[in-house]
């Protein structure tokens, strides 16, 4: 019979003490953000993952914190990206489409959406230059900390973008005697724009240092870019009008999308064709042609769309 | 069909399943308010290095777990050089009632915090944890054993 209070038991206790120090850990942990991917019917989704995957996999992308983390999502690489080769973005065809302000308790952000201009993807590789402009700032006692990563390489194309992060450091929170209404940024393809600015801060000299650290160029925005709105157009016809086989154009009516908690709807133009602005979410496509097709309502089924994307959905109504 | 680093063509149907553990690995090392940015960083890092995989040695895990060490032993020093942003969201223990317990953890040599990480914690099996650290079966067992002794000598065997 062994000792009660002998090794074997001690070990026991420790190891119970353990496992349920692992399992109330385990429990207090915040679930994994989830992976982005395609819905079962994955013609109806406009998803950036498999865009955003091969720019983060071609570019190396670092770390940037650029939303909040109930909006966050992990995105996987795709090898089938893996062939893309283009050039470098020449001066001229990057922008700045958006930006968003992120606050945690010892730094804020400002994380800017670089999107491309035109058609023909790109890649960018280096760092940003960011300069604070507000009031009450000395920009000349601003420290830059330089990145420790290696200059990323991104694939810009239309439907994927990059973004650009500039962090703050907040020291104290009583000493909000200036303000970054903007930081002014410099692409490394020498495209300038401007993130949104992140309000009071320290001003520095006084009770702080202001520091900013600019990130590099990374590929993660499409969780940014889930909470832009989308465009989504197409064109209407109806399909055996004519005859068996051949479509026209509906030239009038009115195409509806009707979402859990929001919608929008468009008319139809005499060409046929729509343009509408979304939310993110699942939408409900119903098209109204009072003059076509015996006036009768057309039910499209469920369409899924995903923020900051531009989509055609093309919709073919069958004649009755 | 699979490239010649034995990474099918699909890292996402390969990758996907081993999220949780390397979520919660991350986690452990880095605290939970930066075990997103590891991941991240790691799966991307797994993807580009794909070639350099070989099913031959072993399974997945060990290999993806090596790389979200690696991604978070360049985090910490990235945070430590830099601002140490992250300090006040910070290591596991901030979240840790038992402060005393995962301090006495984060004492612990590095292989028993490892191995103590991975089971108790990450909860791999022993034999998933002995491919992970290399070693065999029973060396994962006693290293715990030397851990859990290391544990009652500083925070006592009182701790009921």
């Amino acid at each position: 019979m062994s000792d009660p209070t002998g090794p074997d038991l001690l070990d026991e206790q420790m190891d119970r003490r353990l496992r349920e120090a692992g399992t109330n850990w385990r429990d207090g942990l915040p679930l994994p953000p989830p992976v982005a991917a395609p819905s079962s019917n994955p013609r109806r989704w406009l998803v950036p993952l498999t865009a955003a995957a091969a720019v983060a996999a071609i570019g190396g992308a670092s770390f940037v914190a650029i939303s909040h983390d109930n909006d966050r999502a992990t995105f996987m690489p795709d090898p089938a990206h893996s062939g893309v080769s283009p050039t470098p973005c020449d001066r001229g065809s990057l922008e700045i489409v958006g930006s968003v302000v992120e606050e945690r308790r010892n730094y804020r952000s400002t994380t800017g959406v670089i999107g491309l201009k035109g058609d023909q993807p790109c890649t960018l590789s280096g760092y940003p230059k960011a300069i604070p402009r507000g009031t009450g700032l000395d920009n000349s006692l601003v420290q830059y900390l330089a990145p420790d990563d290696p200059p990323a390489t991104v694939l810009l194309t239309p439907k994927s973008r990059a973004v650009v992060t500039a962090r703050v450091q907040l020291s104290g929170l009583d000493c909000l005697t200036a303000s970054i209404d903007a930081v002014e940024v410099t692409l490394p393809n020498g495209d300038a724009g401007e993130l949104a600015g992140i309000g009071g801060v320290c001003e520095p000299g006084r009770d702080a240092i202001l520091m900013i650290e600019v990130l590099p160029i990374s590929a993660e925005g499409a969780p940014l870019l889930e909470a832009a709105p989308a465009t989504v157009s197409g064109t209407i016809t109806l399909d055996g009008g004519p005859a068996p086989g051949q479509s026209i154009p509906v030239t009038s009516g009115e195409i509806t999308f009707d979402g859990e908690s929001s919608g929008a709807g468009a008319s139809i133009d005499p060409g046929g064709t729509y343009e509408v602005q979304l939310a993110p979410g699942e939408y409900d496509v119903t098209v109204s042609t009072p003059d076509w097709n015996g006036g009768q309502t057309y039910s499209d089924g469920k369409y899924g769309v995903t923020g900051g994307t531009t989509a055609t959905l093309d919709i073919h109504i069958p004649i009755r | 069909m699979a490239r010649s680093g034995q990474v099918p063509d699909d890292f996402d149907a390969w990758a996907r399943p081993h999220l949780p553990v390397l979520h919660r690995y991350a986690a452990r090392l880095v605290g939970p308010a930066d075990a997103d940015d590891v991941l991240q960083e790691a799966l991307v890092r797994a993807w580009r290095r794909r070639s350099t995989y070989d099913e031959r040695r072993g399974t997945p895990l060990p290999w993806l777990i090596a790389i979200v060490r690696d991604r978070a032993g360049r985090h910490r020093t990235r945070r430590r050089d830099h601002l140490e942003l992250a300090a006040a969201d910070g290591p596991a223990a901030a979240r840790d009632p038992d402060l005393d317990l995962e301090r006495a953890i984060r004492a612990l040599p590095p292989r028993q915090r490892e191995a103590v990480d991975l089971y108790y914690f990450v909860d791999l099996d022993v034999a998933a944890i002995a491919a992970v650290m290399g070693c065999a079966p029973g060396t994962v067992r006693a290293t715990l054993h030397q851990a859990r002794a290391a544990l009652r000598a500083q925070i006592g065997d009182d701790h009921e």
